[in-house]
């Protein structure tokens, strides 16, 4: 789109500036230059004189903050609109800049130089009052959009503060709007990213009512987004396992994993603590308490990717012994074909569901079984992954009652592995809302804290009474990360 | 209750308007009136046809926003003399999009729009310019408010 008509066919067809004549787009788009701006860049700053008006062609231009700043509409406000009149402010009177405006990314727009435009409207009174009545309409709506973040920042869900939205608006709108349909696809996970696509569509529409709603409605579905984007790695993970080739191991499917959940987690809000609290090799049997998965994070086929062992497994082992660990899990129900699907392939310690075997003689077999499939890893070194709580619950009740399983296991291994305890929190959270916290406490082994670890009930003891009460404050501190 | 026909210029009350054309000025200071209204009084229904600026003189003016069945929420107050309502009367669709009511017993200036309609359009242009303005210095206050409040949100309550 180098050439005036190619620009003039851009011009015409911005329906942001339907107010304006073609007469009036032609003038623009005859005196536009070309202007690009790298990530950072500042195209014009706070308090500066407005030089020009600059129609955003591709890119992102931030007002006020500083690129990586957060954009929430209320304080920083991010365009991204194709045909945005950017620097607008400044045409208005008192003639200056309210904002900085900086790109942040790399930036392509079109500038007519403020002289053209002041030129034209002494010449044609009709076009000063059209152009200027497209200003009013801008400073307008940006006002509007501030007054919608105060109202919609109340709202503890983007996707109702969105449905409101387009509910205020619905009397504006055509019967057969694209936009009534964006409830609907916000309140399914698998159709989260229907709803972006169909609103970047309706903003790059030609009617201009329904891409103002699409702007402010993409305005506050940032935090969702960013979920989407977890959502979607989360899939990746998924079927990084259940569908990996037949001659593909465990080990490796393990491995392949951890990067794919490093991956995912690098886009989260997290802090660990503690992680030179680690001993130095790999071998070690290492506890958390576990946390509800969010119920926007179940998959399509209903399956819920954990996030807190996850998290474990591949932020702080596979980081630090650059090995995958091997979980204890339970064994899937009857109806959890995606439960099965995804575990059956990881080569984990499984132990027996609620469905599992009932007579003592099975159970008693599989418990041998689980020992000796749990001694082999740590004897080969590799990390063993066991929630001693057996179910999940709330980062505010965490941990539950600690079952004595995992540290008979330990007490009775030769040698005897080290027990590192680590607390989890806010893993059952949103994750456009939450921080996610992890503790790694100080490492232990059963022989230095009980004088018999082989006695059920001084194991017991310690525990209940002695680490229970610790491991509470843990989970405490983690959710107290910042 | 109405005092009148106003002996204050729009100059003196709202800023950038001395950048407007001085016929434009005089026709308006000509037309407006300045009203005593009791707290409560409402100035512009959203939504509602607007045929008038609304300029604050003295008092409290409150703003307030019906977002769908949330019923009118407050989204912003003002004292600041100048301030101006009503800017939708400039444009094609010509209705309120929030309400604006008296917070406290005040006084305001009611600038009939029908002279810059019926001027020439330059009256616009300048009129648009200088309201719009005002509303983006608007949008800045409430940001910076909000920078320093972000955690606990001031001036946005039930109404």
């Amino acid at each position: 789109m180098r050439d005036v008509a190619a620009v003039r066919r851009w011009f015409t067809g911005l329906a942001l500036l339907e107010q304006l004549q073609g007469g009036d787009r032609d003038l623009l788009a005859e005196h536009a230059t070309w202007v690009t701006l790298q990530a950072g860049a500042r195209l014009y700053g706070q308090g500066q004189p407005g030089s020009a008006l600059w129609f955003l062609v591709e890119g992102e231009i931030v007002l006020g903050g500083k690129p990586g700043d957060a954009v929430d509409g209320v304080v920083g406000l991010a365009i991204t609109t194709p045909g945005y009149p950017v620097g607008w402010d400044g045409m208005v009177w008192p003639g200056r800049h309210r904002w900085d405006a900086v790109a942040a990314s790399r930036t392509l727009l079109l500038r007519v130089a403020r002289e053209v435009i002041d030129d034209r409207c002494r010449a044609d009174e009709g076009f000063a009052a059209r152009l200027h009545q497209l200003l009013l309409w801008l400073a307008a709506t940006q006002l509007r959009r501030q007054h919608t973040r105060l109202i919609t920042s109340r709202y503890d869900d983007e996707t109702d503060a969105v449905a409101a939205l387009i509910a205020s608006r619905a009397e504006e709108l055509r019967v057969t709007s694209a936009l009534h349909r964006i409830p609907g696809y916000l309140r399914s996970r698998p159709t989260v990213a229907d709803a972006f696509r169909a609103l970047e569509a309706i903003r790059d529409g030609e009617d201009a009512l329904e891409a103002e709603i699409a702007r402010e409605a993409l305005d506050m579905l940032a935090g969702v987004r960013r979920e989407l984007r977890v959502y979607l790695g989360l899939q990746r993970a998924y079927e990084a396992v259940a569908s990996a080739p037949r001659d593909v191991g465990p080990a490796e499917i393990r491995a392949r994993t951890c990067r794919a959940l490093v991956d995912l987690f690098t886009q989260t809000e997290y802090r660990i603590a503690g992680l030179d609290r680690l001993p130095p090799t790999s071998g070690n049997v290492v506890l958390c308490n576990h946390l509800h998965s969010h119920p926007t994070n179940r998959l399509p086929n209903g399956f819920s990717l954990i996030l807190d062992t996850h998290f474990v497994s591949s932020m702080i082992l596979y980081r630090t012994y650059g090995q995958p660990p091997v979980r204890v899990v339970r064994d899937s129900h009857w109806n959890e074909a995606g439960h099965a699907r995804y575990y059956e392939r990881l080569g984990y310690v499984m132990v027996p569901s609620s469905e599992g075997p009932t007579t003592a003689a099975q159970r008693a077999e599989r418990y041998e079984r689980f020992v000796a499939e749990a001694s082999a890893a740590l004897r080969t070194g590799q990390d063993l992954i066991i929630c001693p709580e057996g179910c999940p619950g709330t980062t505010a009740s965490s941990p539950g009652r600690l079952r004595i399983g995992a540290f008979q296991l330990a007490a009775r291994l030769d040698p005897e592995p080290m027990i590192v305890p680590v607390a989890l929190a806010n893993f059952d959270q949103r994750l456009s809302r939450a921080v996610f916290g992890a503790v790694v406490a100080e490492p232990f082994r059963m022989s230095d804290v009980v004088a018999d670890p082989a006695d059920r009930d001084q194991v017991a003891r310690f525990v209940n009474d002695d680490l229970a009460p610790r491991y509470r404050a843990w989970v405490r501190e983690a959710a107290a990360l910042r | 209750m109405e005092v009148g026909s106003s002996s204050m210029s729009l100059v003196d009350l709202m800023p950038g308007a001395s950048a407007l054309p001085a016929a434009l000025v005089c026709e308006l200071d000509r037309w407006s009136t300045v009203h005593d209204v009791a707290a409560g009084t409402v100035l512009l229904r959203q939504r509602a046809v607007i045929e008038d600026l609304i300029v604050l003189v003295c008092g409290r003016i409150a703003t307030l926003v019906d977002f769908a069945g949330t019923g009118d929420l407050v989204v912003e107050t003002t004292e600041e003399p100048g301030r101006v309502f009503g800017w939708s009367g400039l444009n094609a669709l010509g209705r309120a999009t929030a309400t604006v009511r008296a917070d406290t017993d005040s006084r305001i200036m009611t600038v009939p729009l029908i002279p810059v309609h019926d001027g020439p359009p330059g009256w616009t242009a300048a009129l648009c310019g200088v309201v719009a303005g005002a509303l983006a210095d608007r949008t800045r206050e409430l940001q910076v408010r909000w920078s320093g409040a972000a955690d606990a949100p001031e001036g946005i309550e039930d109404a």
